[in-house]
């Protein structure tokens, strides 16, 4: 009796295996759920397995399986029997426990809860919370200790190919679960698709399997004929068998409720010698783990292979995401570029501010500055009106922020559609095929900070500066929208007729503030200013792309995952 | 070879799945389901319709080879205990139409032909009508049987699905094959073989638990037969001899296939309810998203700043004819400084309305009622109802209606004049001819030593005063008076014209609003709704 690991690595191995396990299935079931889909229910056993039932049958295997099992290898052997609906696996159970302890019927399928076949310590031990079926619902389990022998629990399974689904689900965990399978079919079912999944996930796990045919034809030739053909198609398939049996048609026992035969007498005798001999079950509790072991490699690469193509579409779905808000914030800045924020009656009402003599007086000398005073004189020094100016410049860039979003939005969720995936993520998120309801006031907070950044730069520019006074007596806000005004008009994006009242109060802008600040020092706040604006309406899209990325799983946990589980594999 | 009633039948199928197609194009919906419909619908009728091809549909080791063989009384199709058996589909063709039926078979896939001879007695053939396809199975490891399967379930006519006591609840006859093709198919029932295998006081049992599968899976309502291959075929024989024309086959089939089509895309619509699709906007809410589209679109194209240049240009034109002296000197400086163009020009002011901002803002209040209108949709349909509120679109439709209110009749209507301004000029003439008299006067007295006679004229608060000093304080005033009634009377003509043009532009961007930046939302509603028709059958309106 050779150990493959000596206790300490083999617990930490499964205690390294169970955090993987683990992991790998709360990623998979958060995903699924973003996706609409209940990771709980019961696929149809018609489907391919997938993802989700990879990650499950690993959390099964190594909570159910493996944990158990090397814990201890003198726990009592699970053996459990296994096929596809119709197949007779109740009478087969009735045969090993001598007795009528699963009703087999007409109607198919015949049980919806295994029947656990054990002595009373056993069946304690195996549902206790160490216990291989501590995770299976107690109302799935019919526990009987009639033809029970001690050492081992014999699970009828309910059957893995009906309509009713949550009978796969059922004995799939069971199967994750056992130490020795009883694979149960028949002579018209045994090239079924449907079980070959279950055969080949049971020579992954590389759990000793017996094959029982039943309902052979009565033509003993025939029967030879079948039974070598399923030997021919294990073989093909790679899946180790110690035995195929048949049993034909109708062999049932006309005392009894179980089967006569030679292959029913071999089946008992097999599990007869198990219970008598207690090494004989330790060689095969440590021949299963070991192959459960081994087994971990295939699985763990399988869906280290899904957690990487999850990734990938994660990816894929997110670039998008990044790409469409990326095109519209392109869109966006060219737009603020070129003056389209700026309308014209607002700039109309600053040109006649700036216009105004009492401010052309700054920058004017000799006779026009006398009569820039004249006139102030006489006509009164009207406000700034820089109030009306900030509103209507916060207005209008909010409302194209908000547009911009808005596209992006759509333009995301359009790509998305095209993906099933991302189809189904949107599914419950209606809202994100337009921008946020709160965006426009964020919006319009992240410009007032704007606007308050520059009338800081400009009041301390101004205290370096030898128009301190001047500047200061104009008012740092106005010499603050004196600046705003540059960054939008100062490209001379503005075009057409209006282009005369803004060129002019570009000009004008310009002049005062350069009077002011120096060139120098104007061009650099205008470029600051300009840079920072950049710089908000990036971090207002971004935030709103970021609701599409959290319906998106972490691509960096998902591949780091992935890489442990091939790792481990 | 169709008859009038059947082709008629046809053309209306035809008729609904290509406008169904046409709507689910315009929602961004995949056609597909419909046009393949069509066109399964189009080969049929091109092969002969008195006649109709049942296929024998199940999985592996059923027996339906063994039926087939039972039926005919021969080894048609091979039998035998490896599975799978079958893997070429075998046709029994009544040998009148063995000629007719080949084009026929190639086009479901093609099929080994055994012709079944006619019967030698007088008595009607209950199976001259029909053609049994045996198909390969639907559930084993041969993948490309399955395959043959799912190619021959669109095009077969009628389908025996067959299964036995220990199959009858699989997944993949259920959940593969039924739940897909039973709400297709007219003519079907579900052959339970091997009955033999069970006690006759099991039977019923068995019977009646495949009945219930049936109905708890939502199918349609089919014959269930309990036959055995070799022994009891009575249930089959009958059923496939109970009058059934192979006309009535074909067109229910058809029927079937096209409504479920329709009923698929109607689901991918959300337009699946008994009463016809809302319009993704309310009444209310569309008359609300138009308003307030109307009214930032107005305030880009500046209702404020149009009265201004009205006034501006009216009072321009009234000094023009009615103004004084200093007025025109004014007016001929400005020209020079092109003031006149610029802030008195309200035609002009409105053409230029793309310079005073951008209309993206003006999109919002109608693309927010749009997305408040999609959570109510399925996902499939989102899309092409969002992409009504597309920016771009928006933008391009809103400035098109607004450039042709600002080129209509409205706007171009001429500027206001009154018949009073060449009566205030000839007033402010006068004026100024006193008061250059006036100051003549006074010179001429200064200069020649009061010798110039000044008589005084008495009035009544200000006493006597001389003529000449009267003349200036009349020209000075009548001036002043003058040009003040003439700016407040152009002011007023201004304004009033302003008024009414502001008036008409507000009806007609919001027209225009209504008909263009919601259009694409009209013809994307409309397209919901016929859906909703091709699809419960309800005719246009």
């Amino acid at each position: 009796m050779t150990e493959p690991l000596d206790a300490d690595a083999l617990t930490a191995r499964v205690g390294m295996l169970d955090d993987l396990a683990r992991r790998s299935w709360s990623l998979v079931a958060d995903h699924e759920r973003a996706l609409g889909r209940d990771p709980e229910a019961p696929a149809s056993p018609s489907d391919t397995p997938g993802p989700r039932q990879r990650a499950r049958e690993l959390l099964d295997h190594v909570e159910g399986y493996l944990a158990p099992r090397a814990r201890d290898l003198d726990a009592p052997l699970l053996v459990v029997l296994i096929g596809p609906t119709g197949s007779g696996k109740s009478t087969i159970t009735n045969t090993l426990a001598g007795s009528l302890v699963s009703e087999p019927g007409v109607l198919r399928p015949t049980t919806r809860h295994a029947v656990v076949v054990a002595a009373p310590p056993d069946h304690a031990w195996a549902t206790g919370a160490d216990g291989p079926l501590a995770a299976i619902p107690a109302e799935r389990l019919r526990h009987t200790s009639t033809g029970a022998r001690p050492g081992i629990v014999l699970v009828d399974a309910p059957d893995i190919d009906s309509v009713e689904h949550d009978n796969r689900a059922l004995a799939d965990a069971l199967l994750e679960r056992s130490d020795l399978c009883l694979f149960v079919t028949t002579a018209t079912r045994y090239a079924d698709r449907v079980p070959w999944d279950v055969l080949a996930r049971i020579a992954e796990r590389g759990m000793p399997l017996l094959v029982v045919v039943n309902r052979m034809p009565p033509d003993a030739s025939d029967q030879e004929h079948v039974l070598a053909d399923v030997r021919a198609m294990l073989e093909r398939a790679a899946i180790p068998v110690e035995v195929v049996l048949g049993i034909p048609e109708g062999a049932l026992a006309a005392d009894g409720p179980g089967l006569t035969g030679a292959a029913a007498a071999s089946l008992t005798t097999r599990l007869d010698t198990l219970a008598a001999d207690r090494d004989a079950r330790r060689a095969l509790a440590a021949r299963a783990l070991a192959g459960a072991l081994a087994g971990i490699a295939p699985l763990a690469t399988s869906i280290a292979a899904d957690l990487e193509t999850l990734a990938e579409d994660a990816d894929r779905l997110r670039l998008r995401a990044v790409e469409d808000h990326a095109q519209e914030l392109v869109l966006l800045l060219e737009r603020v570029n070129g003056g389209d924020v700026l309308r014209g009656e607002v700039v109309a009402q600053w040109h006649s501010f700036v216009g105004a003599d009492q401010v052309t007086r700054w920058f004017s000398s000799g006779i026009g500055r006398v009569r820039a005073a004249l006139t102030t004189l006489v006509r009164g020094a009207p406000p700034a009106p820089v109030t009306a100016v900030e509103r209507g410049v916060t207005d209008d860039l909010a409302s194209l922020v908000v547009a911009t979003a808005d596209d992006a939005a759509r333009r995301t969720a359009d790509h998305w559609s095209a993906d099933p995936d991302g189809m189904a993520l949107l599914a419950d998120h209606p809202a994100l095929w337009a921008a946020s309801p709160d965006l426009r006031e964020r919006a319009a907070l992240s410009l007032r900070e704007w606007m308050a950044s520059i009338a800081s730069d400009v009041a301390a520019t101004g205290a370096t500066k030898r128009g301190v006074a001047r500047g200061l007596s104009l008012g740092v806000n106005a010499g603050a929208v004196t600046i705003m005004l540059g960054v939008f008009a100062h490209t001379g994006g503005i075009t057409g007729a209006e282009a005369g009242i803004a060129a002019a109060t570009a000009y004008l802008n310009q002049k005062l503030m350069n009077a002011l600040f120096g060139e120098a020092a104007v061009q650099e706040m205008i470029d600051h200013a300009r840079d920072d604006l950049a710089d908000r309406l990036r971090t207002l899209l971004d935030e709103e792309r970021r609701r599409f990325d959290r319906l998106l799983p972490t691509v960096d946990t998902v591949r780091a995952l992935s890489a442990e589980l091939r790792a481990v594999a | 070879m169709t008859d009038a009633s059947g082709l008629a039948a046809a053309d209306v199928l035809l008729d609904r799945l290509v406008r169904a197609a046409e709507a689910a194009t315009t929602l961004g919906l995949d056609p597909i389901p419909a046009t393949e419909a069509a066109a399964v619908i189009r080969a049929r009728g091109g092969f002969p319709g008195d006649l109709y091809v049942l296929a024998l549909a199940g999985g592996t080791g059923v027996g339906k080879s063994s039926i087939l063989n039972a039926l005919a009384g021969d080894d048609l199709s091979d039998t035998g205990v490896q599975r799978p058996t079958t893997t070429h589909a075998v046709a029994w063709v009544p040998a009148a139409h063995a000629d007719a039926t080949g084009p026929l078979l190639d086009w479901l896939g093609g099929a080994t032909v055994r012709l079944r001879p006619a019967a030698d007695d007088a008595a009607p053939d209950p199976l001259a009508q029909v053609v049994l396809l045996d198909l390969p199975d639907l559930d084993s490891v041969a993948a490309e049987h399955a395959a043959r399967v799912d190619a021959a379930l669109p095009r077969v006519d009628a389908v025996a699905w067959v299964s036995d006591p220990e199959k009858y609840a699989d997944s993949v006859l259920h959940d593969r094959y039924l739940a897909r093709w039973a709400s297709r198919l007219a003519r079907q029932a579900f052959v339970l073989n091997k009955t033999d295998r069970v006690t006759s006081g099991d039977l019923p049992m068995l019977r009646d638990d495949v009945a219930a599968r049936l109905a708890q899976e939502h199918l349609p309502s089919m014959p269930i037969l309990p036959v055995s291959a070799h022994g009891d075929l009575d249930a089959l024989r009958g059923w496939l001899a109970d009058g059934v024309h192979a006309r009535d086959v074909v067109r229910d089939r058809q029927g079937r296939a096209a409504t479920a089509a329709l009923a698929d895309l109607a689901r991918a619509a959300g337009t699946d309810g008994p009463l016809p699709p809302e319009p993704l906007l309310t009444a209310d809410r569309r008359r609300a998203a138009i308003d307030a589209t109307t009214a930032a679109v107005l305030d880009v194209v500046g209702l404020t700043g149009l009265r201004a240049q009205a006034i501006a240009a009216t009072r321009q034109a009234a000094r023009g004819q009615g103004g004084g002296l200093l007025a025109r000197i004014r007016g001929l400086l400005d020209r020079g400084t092109g003031r006149p163009e610029r802030l008195a020009d309200p035609q002009g002011y409105l053409l230029r309305w793309r310079d005073r901002g951008s209309l993206v803002p003006a999109t919002l209040p109608v693309r927010a009622a749009i997305a408040e209108g999609l959570a109510a949709l399925p996902p499939a349909a989102r899309g092409a109802a969002a992409a009504t509120g597309d920016s771009d679109g928006l933008v391009t439709r809103l400035a098109a209606a607004v450039d042709r209110t600002v080129t209509g009749p409205a706007a171009s209507a001429p500027l206001p004049t009154s018949r009073a301004w060449p009566l205030i000029g000839l007033g402010q003439v006068l004026a100024t001819v006193a008061l250059i008299t006036g100051v003549a006067w006074i010179v001429a007295g200064f200069a020649t030593g009061s010798q110039l006679p000044a008589a005084a004229i008495d009035l009544p608060i200000l006493g006597g005063m001389p003529m000449p000093a009267l003349l200036v304080l009349i020209g000075i005033l009548g001036t002043w008076g003058l040009s003040w009634l003439l700016v407040r009377h152009a002011d007023r003509l201004g304004g009033r014209w302003a008024d009414r043009l502001a008036a008409d532009l507000r009806t007609g961007v919001a027209d225009a609003v209504d008909a263009t930046a919601l259009g694409s939302l009209g013809a994307w509603d409309a397209a919901r709704r016929q859906l909703w028709q091709v699809a419960r059958d309800v005719p246009a309106t």
